[in-house]
């Protein structure tokens, strides 16, 4: 289950929520609890500041020390949590309350101090105000006041703690949630897994729906299914051409198998005998020729014909090959244009693959037509053009003119493999084979990469 | 002269037999590599017909064996497979030729005449056959003394069937020999030149030289 952990891309967009949420959360966590943490701060130096506004004026108003310390002491009643020191110049003048932290806060304090400043006695936390005040009776003192803030503190202790296991549960959520968001968006991923484990050879035509998917998942859905075109198109040639092989060698069969039995129907002469064997005979030749060109072309669609390397002047072998079937020729005219040219590649096997168009080429010229085989080169590719005067080929016809048994004609002349084979060879040399056809002539190219 | 065939399957080596047998040739047959490998090194033969895939030893290992025992003698091997492998196995092995099957009988006794052939007197220069003459050298063809003019391509033609007499010449290996065309094409274009050579050669005269074997190909001799 835990295999490919580390390429799970649910595992790491779940990673990636836990931890954009703990990011988030951290953040806001630390900037409330500053705001927090000012904010009170602010409230209690406002409200020390009240407290000391109150005690200048208990110093401008009374006229006494004695008047000033009950004043006092009657407006600090109930203050929990508030220290005042008060100090002259001989010792403690008032405090409040009447306990050692007065005393400890007085000598801590800088004074005087117009700002609030926090100080740390006897685990406790006091935010405290210093200044110098002077009385009605003209003795100056120094006035210390104190807040324990530590409810204040204990609050944003807790307020952190919260936001700490918020933090933790958020990561958490966010994780499932990114499994979550995973699985779903995966999910047409699965279909399409789905999809796949359905198709077999008997279920091509097997698509995976285009609509309803998620754009970024359109290519991947429009590839899948233009492999699966492809697949379907080559096997059903490959159907189609197991039915043709059928055909191609039942009919000798049946036409020899006819002659045979009607032939020993009855009693007959050597003569009729001698004809019957040698018709026979080429029925043979032909059923092996069949066979040995299928070989061929299956061996060439795996990729197990390894053409001999040698290099060569074709010009001199396509005169060879124009003298020999010039002699189909009789009213046709033949030419041979263009220089020397050397080529690296199978001598034999373009010797065969030139010749095929070469004879389809005289086969189809019409009477007092022409027949031309140029040689030439454009940038690094030998081109070898056969070319026939006559009429042209429909062009759906040419999109499928080298493949196995397609006759353009109804008489069956020739095996139908020829031009297959000849793009086999081609193709086995790196090559390249394209038809152009008009009205006029028709012109079979070869492309070969040059030595 | 004495042949030594070693092929397995019993159509094949039984009609191979006869063919030989009847082509005027001392025929022997062996069914497996072991009995094949033992008969060649104890008889005298002149030539091996060589199966390649066989029961026992395989072919390459009887080759292989002979060749080791220093005989010498022609081995033209069989094989199903046209495969380059299989070609340059048997001839860097020491084989002297081969064939792949299906193959044409007319074109397997054109190679074992070859092989028994080569290495043998010098080939004449002057061909004759009834009134037909051809000088190699002069490059002359004359028929009942008159001049006959032939291209060279018809001139060797004439010469091959001159020089293999009475031999039964298969299309596919006129077309290898004349013309360098070494693939199977089922064009008829050795039958127009075949017409060509006889309206020079046999049209006007007597007797005819040339004869078609229909479905086998074509021989020169005197009937």
């Amino acid at each position: 289950m835990f295999k490919g952990w580390r390429h799970s891309l649910t595992l790491r967009l779940a990673l990636a929520f836990a931890l954009l949420a703990t990011l988030v959360f951290a953040a806001l966590g630390l900037y409330f609890s500053r705001a927090a943490d000012r904010h009170m701060a602010e409230l209690d130096t406002h409200d020390l500041h009240g407290k000391l506004a109150l005690i200048a004026h208990f110093a401008a108003s009374e006229a006494s020390a004695k008047d000033f310390s009950a004043r006092l002491d009657n407006a600090l009643v109930g203050e929990h949590g508030l220290v005042v020191a008060i100090d002259d110049a001989q010792g403690a003048v008032f405090r409040w309350p009447d306990t050692a932290v007065a005393d400890v806060l007085s000598r801590a304090a800088v004074v005087p101090e117009q700002q609030a400043q926090n100080l740390h006695l006897d685990n406790a936390d006091y935010r405290v105000l210093a200044i110098r005040l002077e009385r009605a009776w003209g003795d100056t003192v120094q006035v210390v006041i104190a807040r324990d803030i530590r409810h204040h503190t204990a609050f944003l202790e807790q307020l952190r703690a919260d936001f700490r296991l918020a933090v933790l549960a958020a990561a958490l959520l966010t994780a499932l949630v990114g499994v979550a968001i995973a699985r779903r968006g995966l999910a047409p991923v699965r279909a399409i897994a789905r999809a796949a484990g359905r198709i077999s050879a008997g279920q091509l035509a097997e698509r995976i729906p285009e609509q309803n998917v998620p754009p970024e998942l359109a290519e991947l859905v429009h590839a899948f299914n233009a492999m699966l075109g492809r697949l379907e198109e080559s096997f059903t040639r490959l159907a189609d051409f197991s039915a043709d092989l059928a055909h191609e060698l039942r009919t000798p069969i049946h036409s020899l198998r006819m002659q045979t039995e009607v032939s020993l129907g009855k009693p007959r002469s050597v003569e009729e005998y001698r004809d019957l064997l040698a018709s026979s005979l080429e029925e043979y030749e032909r059923l092996s020729r069949i066979i040995a060109d299928m070989l061929f072309l299956a061996k060439a669609d795996h990729g197990l014909v390894m053409p001999h390397q040698e290099q060569f002047e074709l010009r001199a072998l396509c005169g060879d090959l124009i003298e020999y079937y010039g002699l189909l020729a009789d009213n046709v005219s033949l030419t041979l244009v263009g220089e020397a040219l050397t080529v690296n590649g199978d001598r034999l096997m373009l010797q065969r693959a030139i010749g095929n168009l070469l004879v389809n080429a005289i086969n189809h010229a019409p009477p007092a037509g022409w027949v031309r085989l140029a040689l030439a080169t454009q940038g690094a590719q030998a081109q070898i053009s056969v070319s026939n005067s006559g009429t042209a080929i429909p062009t759906e016809a040419q999109e499928h003119i080298f493949d196995r048994f397609v006759r353009l004609e109804q008489n069956h002349e020739g095996s139908g493999l020829g031009l297959a084979i000849t793009r086999s060879i081609v193709t086995a040399h790196g090559g390249s084979v394209a038809v152009h056809s008009d009205a006029q002539a028709t012109e079979f190219v070869i492309y070969l990469p040059m030595p | 002269m004495k042949i030594l065939i070693v092929e397995d399957e019993p159509k094949t080596g039984d009609y191979l037999k006869q063919g030989l047998a009847e082509a005027g040739f001392t025929a022997d047959l062996l069914r497996n590599g072991l009995d094949g490998m033992h008969e060649a090194l104890a008889g005298d033969y002149d030539l091996l017909i060589l199966d390649v895939n066989l029961p026992g030893l395989d072919g390459w290992q009887v080759l292989k064996a002979l060749r080791a025992a220093g005989r010498d003698f022609p081995v033209l091997f069989l094989t199903a497979r046209d495969q380059v492998e299989d070609r340059v196995k048997g001839l860097e092995l020491g084989a002297d030729d081969y064939l792949v099957k299906p193959f044409a009988f007319s074109e397997l006794l054109a190679r074992v005449r070859t092989l028994l052939r080569r290495g043998r007197a010098k080939e004449t220069t002057t061909l004759v056959l009834a009134d037909l003459e051809l000088d190699v050298l002069k490059r002359r063809a004359t028929r009942a003394g008159q001049r006959i003019d032939l291209t060279a391509k018809e001139f060797a033609l004439l010469e091959l069937f001159l020089r293999r007499q009475g031999e039964v010449l298969a299309r596919s290996f006129i077309a290898s020999q004349v013309w360098d065309m070494n693939f199977d094409s089922d064009t008829n274009v050795v039958e127009v030149a075949i017409r060509r050579l006889r309206a020079k050669v046999d049209d006007d005269f007597s007797p005819k030289l040339i004869h078609t074997l229909r479905g086998m190909g074509y021989v020169m001799e005197i009937r």
